[in-house]
C-alpha cells in the first residue's frame, strides 16, 4: 500500500500547471481585495505588523512590480522561498488589512494558510538541498502535499465546529437556514441595491421553511463531506471525488446563500480535482480510443 | 517525494493536517488562522444592516463605499462594542458607532462611485422564521448629515 504513504510522483508539467493555477488565482483575487489606509481593529498577524503601508500610494508601483516578479518566479519554479514569501506577505498583509476594519471576512484565510504551508515546504526543501542530493521537484511535491493537507484541515475544522457550536444539532437546525437565506439576500440587496434579490430570498427561504425534511436530506450530507475531506490525501481518485463533492457543496451554497468562496473553490480545482492531471487523463484516453479506431479491423474471412 | 529519494523530507501522512487543526483551534480567529465557525449553527432570527439616504431609499454600500454589507455589519458591531466597553449606554453606543462608520465609509475614495447622499441612515434589519412564516423588521441605528 505504498500509495497510502506516498502518492505517485507528479509530472513536472503537472506541478508547473498547478503553480500556474495558483498564480492566476492570486493575480485575479489580490487586486480585488479592498484597500484601507489604516487598520483600526487589527486582527491576528496585523496585531504584530502594521500592514497599512501596503495601501500607501507611493508604494503601489513597487508592490505591483514585486507581485508580478514573484508570480513569474513562482510559475517558473525559481527562487521559490523568496517568491512564495513575497506572495505570502502581500496576500496575508492585504487580507489582514481588510479584516482589520472591524469586520473579519473568511474568504481570504485558506489561500493565506496554503501559501504559508507552501513557504514552509519550499524552505524545508531549500535547506535540505543545501546539504546536497535533493531533486528540485521535491520542494514542489512537498508544497502540493502541504497545500492539500491544509485545505483538508480547513474543511475538517468547519465540520468539527458545526458539531461543537450547534451541540450536535446542526442537521436538526437546518430548516432555520431560512433566516440566514433572508439575511444574505438582504445583505446583497444592501450592497448592490437590486430589489429582485429580496424577492429571490423570500422565495427560497419560504421553500426551505415549508420543506424542513427535504432541506435536511439535501444539505445534511455536506457535513459528512467536509468531515471526510482528509480522504483526499489518499490518492488522486479520492482527491478528485472529494474535490468534486466539495465543489458541488460550494455551488449549492453560492446558489442558495449567495456566498462565493472563490479562493476555496479555485484551490479545490487545482489541488483536489487537479485539473492538469484530469485533462491529461482525458487526452490520453482520447488518444487511446483513436489509436484503437485507426487499427485495421480483421475481415470476416480472417475471423 | 519517492522520486526525491531523500528521507529528510519524508512525509508523515496527515501530520500537517493535525498541526493546522490543533493550531487553528488554539488560535481561533487569529488571522490568517481561523477555526471556521461560519454557519455552524442556525437560529430562528438573524440580522444585517442596510444604509439608506434621507428619503429611506437604499444606498448600496458596495457601489457607494466599496464595502459589502456583510463586513459593514461587523464593522458597525465592532465600533458599537468599543463604545459599550468605553461605558456608553446601548442606544447611544449604537448611534455613535453608526455615525462613525457612515462618516468613514463616505470619506473612502472609491473610483467611479456616485456621490454619497447628503444624509445617510443605518438600519438594523432582523430576518426570521416562525409559525407565521417569514418575518422582517427594521430599526434605525443612527444617521448622519454629510452636507
Amino acid at each position: 500500500m505504498s500509495w497510502w504513504r506516498e502518492p505517485p510522483p507528479r509530472a513536472t508539467w503537472e506541478l508547473r500547471l498547478q503553480r500556474l493555477g495558483v498564480a492566476l488565482l492570486l493575480a485575479w483575487r489580490l487586486p480585488a481585495l479592498p484597500v484601507y489606509p489604516s487598520q483600526p481593529f487589527p486582527v491576528g498577524v496585523a496585531t504584530w505588523i502594521d500592514f497599512s503601508a501596503l495601501a500607501t500610494p507611493a508604494w503601489a508601483p513597487w508592490l505591483t512590480a514585486a507581485f508580478a516578479i514573484a508570480l513569474v518566479l513562482y510559475v517558473l519554479g525559481r527562487a521559490m522561498p523568496l517568491a512564495v514569501g513575497v506572495l505570502l506577505v502581500l496576500w496575508v498583509g492585504r487580507g489582514a488589512l481588510a479584516s482589520s476594519q472591524g469586520g473579519l471576512d473568511h474568504t481570504t484565510q485558506l489561500l493565506g494558510l496554503v501559501l504559508l504551508a507552501q513557504w514552509i515546504a519550499y524552505l524545508r526543501a531549500a535547506l535540505a538541498r543545501r546539504q546536497g542530493g535533493l531533486a528540485v521537484a521535491a520542494g514542489d511535491e512537498l508544497a502540493v502535499d502541504y497545500s492539500m493537507q491544509t485545505i483538508a484541515a480547513a474543511y475538517v475544522l468547519a465540520a468539527g465546529m458545526k458539531l461543537v457550536i450547534s451541540r450536535g444539532g446542526w442537521i436538526a437546525q437546518l430548516p432555520y437556514i431560512s433566516s440566514d437565506v433572508l439575511k444574505l439576500h438582504g445583505q446583497l440587496y444592501a450592497s448592490l441595491g437590486d430589489a429582485a434579490l429580496l424577492a429571490r430570498g423570500d422565495t427560497l427561504a419560504d421553500l426551505i421553511w415549508s420543506h424542513p425534511l427535504l432541506t435536511q436530506l439535501l444539505i445534511g450530507p455536506t457535513w459528512l463531506l467536509e468531515l471526510l475531506a482528509p480522504l483526499a490525501l489518499l490518492g488522486r481518485l479520492p482527491a478528485l471525488l472529494i474535490g468534486l463533492g466539495l465543489l458541488a457543496m460550494h455551488q449549492g451554497i453560492d446558489w442558495l446563500m449567495l456566498i462565493n468562496f472563490r479562493e476555496n473553490q479555485a484551490l479545490l480545482w487545482i489541488y483536489f480535482v487537479n485539473l492538469p492531471w484530469l485533462a491529461s487523463q482525458l487526452v490520453a484516453r482520447g488518444r487511446q480510443r483513436s489509436a484503437i479506431g485507426a487499427q485495421p479491423q480483421p475481415s470476416r474471412a480472417d475471423a | 517525494m519517492r522520486r526525491a529519494t531523500d528521507r529528510r523530507l519524508r512525509r508523515v501522512p496527515g501530520a500537517l493536517l493535525c498541526v493546522v487543526v490543533l493550531l487553528s483551534l488554539a488560535l481561533r480567529e487569529w488571522y490568517p488562522f481561523s477555526f471556521f465557525p461560519m454557519y455552524a449553527s442556525f437560529g430562528p432570527a438573524t440580522w444585517h444592516v442596510l444604509v439608506t439616504d434621507g428619503d429611506d431609499h437604499v444606498a448600496p454600500t458596495a457601489l457607494l463605499f466599496g464595502i459589502d454589507a456583510r463586513p459593514f455589519k461587523r464593522m458597525w458591531e465592532r465600533r458599537m462594542l468599543a463604545y459599550v466597553a468605553a461605558g456608553r449606554p446601548g442606544a447611544e453606543a449604537e448611534a455613535l458607532a453608526a455615525q462613525d462608520l457612515l462618516r468613514e465609509a463616505a470619506a473612502r475614495p472609491v473610483p467611479d462611485a456616485p456621490p454619497a447622499p447628503a444624509r445617510l441612515r443605518l438600519w438594523m434589519i432582523t430576518s426570521g422564521v416562525g409559525a407565521g412564516g417569514l418575518t422582517r423588521q427594521q430599526r434605525l441605528l443612527g444617521e448622519v448629515a454629510l452636507r
